[in-house]
């Protein structure tokens, strides 16, 4: 009775958590023209740095640390305390962890062995259920609130498109739209001036001459100041869409200008320009580099078991020299598939963490509190999935390098067998 | 082999499809730009990718497409 008026109780809570975050939500939100309980979300595909000067910015180049690499780091490390301290006393009554990793790894075992049979599976299962397992932990962990909660806040580093979107804005109501001449001149003044130190670092680093570089900064910068103004005067809030482009770094300029002109800086939500975790999965780089290990692997298996003599189903010059030339082009067409594997590797993980993201900012933002809960389900569900299939086709591609050419159409095989 | 192998197996045909006829229409796009042949080669491109495309795809399903036959021919080869 106690324990069913409980269930009851946290029910009921739940409706009216569900009623509020709906009415909270971006949709009635719209409805009634007040703002949602959470900001509109941004989304950054690119990874962002956690560290070094251009913290929180969308890296491009060089060796920074960025967050989907952290959160890597800490799924590797989850994943290898673990296992540490599930299996560093083992028994053979398991306690608690331990009897969940042996259904883990018995599990993946009952999976693989059917791709690959008993033996092989022995073999290969190593790195096969490594990767089953941070694809899977990775996506998992990243749907801790941690992940999003934690981050660099705006003003320490933010780069000009960023301030464009999100941070700045002008008083846009209808009635204060039109700024004071003066102070939209004395704005011009001001974004010129800083416009120009940028542009001409930026030139010189480009290898001009200092010189040329002034003037064309100069140039440029008037240019752009006078369409600031222009937009200003135009329709009042559009400075920050004519002025904080092209990528530089103008935090604390802009924000004198704003103000300079008498405008407001508002931070908005919480304000983050970059989370310091974010799952790796949504960095194309993680999958890509699961894809190649997988590719290298596969490709290696086949060549360690059939040596060179796995070359022949990609460039079967003996084929060529009997004259089958379109049996040429097709083991051509083998390299063409075996390639391909990677991109579609890369493509679906990324796709699918990336989407999932994605869907729960969305539905927090439109919906808040219960909604989403229902979605981070369906999460939890496609990282299992997407970890599975990334293992299994793995597994799969394993068994079909080792097997003896299968795919092959069997006249090849015929044709090849007075060879050896 | 269970359903779900062989599922797994017929997940990277659609990359195939696509990756076939885009690299055929980037190369000959490309090849255009360098000979300056404007339609030519990206029409060839385009044929050629989608050629590739029919038969790798025709390749790489025909495992299972041996395996589907009608009941009465495989009895007839046992």
């Amino acid at each position: 009775m106690n324990t069913k008026r409980l269930v009851m109780l946290a029910g009921l809570g739940l409706v009216v958590l569900w009623i509020v975050g709906c009415g909270t939500g971006a949709i009635v939100g719209a409805m009634r023209g007040t703002e949602g309980f959470l900001p509109q979300p941004g989304v950054h595909l690119p990874p962002q740095a956690i560290m070094g000067e251009n913290r929180g910015e969308t890296v491009s180049g060089g060796f920074v640390l960025t967050n989907t690499m952290l959160s890597s780091f800490i799924t590797t490390g989850v994943l290898i305390l673990l296992f540490w301290f599930g299996a560093f006393r083992m028994k053979v009554v398991p306690g608690r962890l331990q009897s969940l990793l042996e259904a883990i790894v018995e599990g993946l075992l009952g999976v693989l062995e059917a791709i690959l049979g008993q033996v092989r599976t022995r073999q290969l299962f190593p790195l096969l259920a490594t990767i089953f397992l941070f694809v899977m932990f990775n996506a998992w962990l990243g749907l801790l609130p941690v992940y999003q909660v934690l981050g660099i806040t705006r003003y320490e580093a933010v780069t000009l498109s960023e301030l464009d979107k999100h941070a700045l804005e002008f008083p846009v109501s209808q009635e204060n739209a039109k700024l004071p001449l003066a102070d939209v001149k004395e704005l011009e003044h001001l974004v010129a001036e800083r416009l120009v130190v940028t542009l001409e670092a930026k030139f010189v680093a480009e290898g001009m001459t200092p010189e040329a570089a002034n003037e064309k900064a100069h140039e440029k910068a008037m240019k752009k100041a006078h369409q600031a103004k222009v937009s200003i005067v135009n329709d009042g809030h559009a400075m920050t869409h004519a002025v904080l482009v092209e990528g530089h770094r103008f935090g604390e300029g802009a924000e004198a200008a704003v103000v300079a002109a008498g405008g407001k800086i508002r931070k908005k939500g919480a304000g983050l320009s970059a989370t310091l975790l974010r799952p790796a999965g949504t960095d194309m780089n993680m999958p890509l580099a699961l894809a190649l290990i997988s590719f290298v692997f596969v490709e290696g298996l086949g060549l360690m078991t059939f040596r060179l003599r796995y070359l022949n189903q990609f460039f079967p010059f003996g084929r060529l020299i009997r004259g089958d030339v379109i049996g040429f082009v097709v083991g051509l067409l083998e390299v063409v598939s075996h390639f391909v594997r990677v991109i579609s590797f890369t493509f679906r993980l990324w796709g699918n963490m990336t989407a999932g993201e994605i869907l729960l900012f969305l539905i927090s933002f439109l919906a808040s509190f219960v909604a989403v809960d229902l979605f981070y389900g369906l999460e939890l569900l496609v990282g299992a999935i997407q970890a599975l299939v990334f293992m299994g086709l793995t597994a799969v591609f394993a068994a079909m390098a080792m097997a003896p050419h299968e795919g092959e159409p069997h006249e090849g095989r015929q044709a090849q067998e007075p060879h050896h | 082999m269970p359903w779900w192998v062989l599922a797994l197996r017929l997940t990277g045909i659609g990359w195939y499809i696509a990756i076939s006829m885009v690299g055929g229409i980037v190369a000959g796009v490309f090849l255009d730009c360098w000979l300056g042949a404007k339609p030519l080669f990206t029409l060839v491109g385009l044929l050629l990718g989608l050629a590739v495309a029919f038969y790798g795809t025709y390749r790489l399903l025909q495992p299972f497409l041996a395996d589907s036959r009608p009941p009465e021919t495989k009895d007839k080869q046992r």
